[in-house]
């Protein structure tokens, strides 16, 4: 079964069983504008919750990336870092940008559903 | 506006908006033990008349270069500058702007620093550089700096004779930080000791921070450098001077990542120390770690060429305390000078630069060589300066002192270990008949006639 959820910051996780994948949402990507860079953590190294795994640039600005869970990043996709026009094509699908193993399912309270997420972006559209 | 602010009337009506009674009231949190007792002991003041004449008589305590036949070098180089770049430099377009903060409308600035930045490249065979950076020193440690961000290690190792003052700027940009520096010593040759150093590079090494012409004047051999370095997956970080690169191998062609150093031979002249200007180019792999305002070129919608400041989101006024680098800042003016200077003195005019002080440095190594109490240390394997011993060369130089001839930077300022050693440095200025000067000279206060 897979949850997906969001964090304050405009990130997505989807979580399979000890496994979650993230990435930026779709609001986030069209706030940033177009993406030039991506700077994404090594496999092996250790993500913390609400912490920063990584860093996205646009031509408008620069960002930190922050996780919404914790654990040992176990993929990046590094094909982004040569297409990172592919978050704004994408941002939910080939644009995703880690997996992770989870080391706490019980942060996961600790986010967003998809309708507290909605609403969260229409309270800042405005 | 009165030109000399705070009168006690201004500061009446200050305290009374704030409501505090007194001046000293504003201070009073703080311990009296830090606190003047008394007002501090400063004469009242001197007429315009008396300042001018005071400042005068100070001001000729003080000697320029071209009283001396000079062979100071150190990191700091006599080099001659065209009378065109002074003239060119001092334009307002140039000169009076700090920096371009409405950049794209300063065409004519952003050009000379893309010029700038494309003769950092063609001399160092590196894909990018920065606008410039403060100095030397600066260049070098924001250069550590970018090796431990990209490699995400926590070591560097500064490998042999590095620039002392480069070595004290460094340790303060990292206190702070949990990074550490390791020394690796130079050998009995003066070079960085390549056996120590390889046993030193390990997978925790973030760039092993080499000098060549290193501060003995030496040529490193970086090309082993490099290679000891890359095994380890180590940056390699060269500091030089940047017109000794007009002769040698662009350090590029030895897969030097970073290149750094001072430029103040391009154009600077010797100002009492400054100012000068950093320089500093790298792969273009490390583009985004690299500190600094980068100039690039492009189109715009009329497909004009036009310049642009570019990749400013690493940039302190855009990322804040995220910001690549805390240096949002540069020497615009003496980078642009560097720019001026190289194309004012053309391919050749460069080339025989180097190539005089070169050939000078040669003569006199060769000339003190022959002279009895003199030992040469080291090897002539040297770009424009060089180390000779000689017992109390304190004493030897203040001698010459007296005959107007300055014989170069007594290394015992720098440690007691090298009191009887002298650098000596000789550039495009330096004439035959200078040259014998000293050395004669030399051998006159050692021997008599």
């Amino acid at each position: 079964m897979e949850t997906l959820k969001f964090n304050k910051s405009h990130e997505w996780a989807k979580v399979e069983g000890e496994t979650a994948t993230i990435g930026i949402t779709d609001y986030a990507q069209q706030q940033l504008g177009d993406i030039v860079f991506i700077e994404l953590p090594d496999v092996g190294a250790q993500v913390k919750q609400f912490s920063q795994f990584g860093t996205i640039e646009s031509t408008k600005a620069a960002n930190e990336l922050y996780s919404p869970l914790s654990g040992e990043v176990i993929e990046a996709n590094s094909e982004l870092v040569n297409n990172p026009q592919w978050i704004n094509e994408d941002a939910s699908g080939k644009g995703w940008m880690i997996k992770i193993r989870l080391s706490d399912a019980s942060e996961l309270d600790n986010l967003l559903d998809e309708a507290g997420y909605k609403e969260l972006v229409e309270k800042e559209s405005n | 506006m009165p030109y000399i602010l705070n009168t006690e009337k201004d500061i009446k009506a200050m305290l009374k908006s704030i409501g505090v009674d007194s001046v000293d009231a504003l201070y009073s949190s703080l311990p009296q033990s830090i606190k003047l007792k008394e007002p501090l002991d400063i004469a009242s003041g001197l007429s315009e008349f008396d300042v001018t004449k005071r400042i005068t008589e100070l001001s000729q305590k003080n000697t320029t270069l071209d009283k001396f036949n000079s062979f100071l070098g150190a990191g700091s180089y006599d080099h001659y500058t065209p009378a065109a770049l002074r003239s060119i430099l001092s334009s307002s377009q140039f000169l009076t702007a700090y920096t371009p903060y409405q950049a794209e409308c300063s065409q004519g600035i952003l050009q000379a620093i893309y010029e700038y930045q494309s003769y950092i490249c063609l001399l160092t065979g590196l894909d990018v550089s920065n606008a410039s950076l403060f100095d030397g020193a600066s260049a070098l440690a924001e250069s550590a700096l970018m090796s431990l961000r990209i490699t995400k290690r926590k070591k560097v190792i500064i490998a042999g004779m590095l620039h002392p003052e480069y070595i004290a700027t460094l340790k303060t940009y990292l206190s702070g930080f949990d990074f550490i520096i390791e020394y690796i010593e130079a050998g009995d040759d003066g070079c960085v000791d390549l056996g120590k150093l390889n046993s030193k590079i390990n997978t925790e090494t973030a760039a092993c921070l080499v000098q060549s012409p290193n501060f003995f004047g030496l040529i490193e051999d970086i090309g082993q450098i490099t290679a000891m370095a890359r095994e380890a997956g180590t940056l390699t970080v060269m500091a030089t001077n940047p017109l000794s690169l007009v002769l040698f191998k662009e350090p590029a062609a030895f897969g030097v990542d970073i290149v750094c150093g001072d430029g103040q031979p391009f154009g600077s002249g010797l100002c009492f120390g400054g100012p000068s200007f950093g320089f500093m180019a790298a792969k273009k792999d490390y583009l985004r770690q690299m500190p600094g305002r980068i100039v690039g070129k492009t189109t715009d919608k009329e497909d004009n060429c036009a310049y642009c400041l570019t990749l400013q989101a690493r940039e302190q006024h855009i990322r804040r305390q995220n910001a690549t680098s805390n240096i949002c800042s540069n020497q615009s003016l003496n980078a642009i000078g560097a720019a001026v200077y190289l194309s004012l003195m053309g391919a050749s005019g460069i080339k025989n630069t180097a190539l005089y002080s070169f050939n000078n440095t040669q003569y006199l190594y060769n000339r003190l060589s022959q002279i009895r109490g003199i030992t040469l240390p080291f090897s002539n394997r040297v770009f424009n300066e060089f180390v000779w011993q000689i017992k109390d060369a304190g004493a030897l130089m203040q001698q010459l002192h007296k005959r107007k001839i300055i014989a170069g930077f007594h290394l015992g300022e720098v440690s007691d270990e090298y009191k009887d050693l002298i650098l000596s440095c000789c550039t495009e200025k330096k004439t035959k008949e200078d040259i014998d000067d000293l050395a004669n000279s030399i051998a006159e206060v050692l021997h008599g006639k």
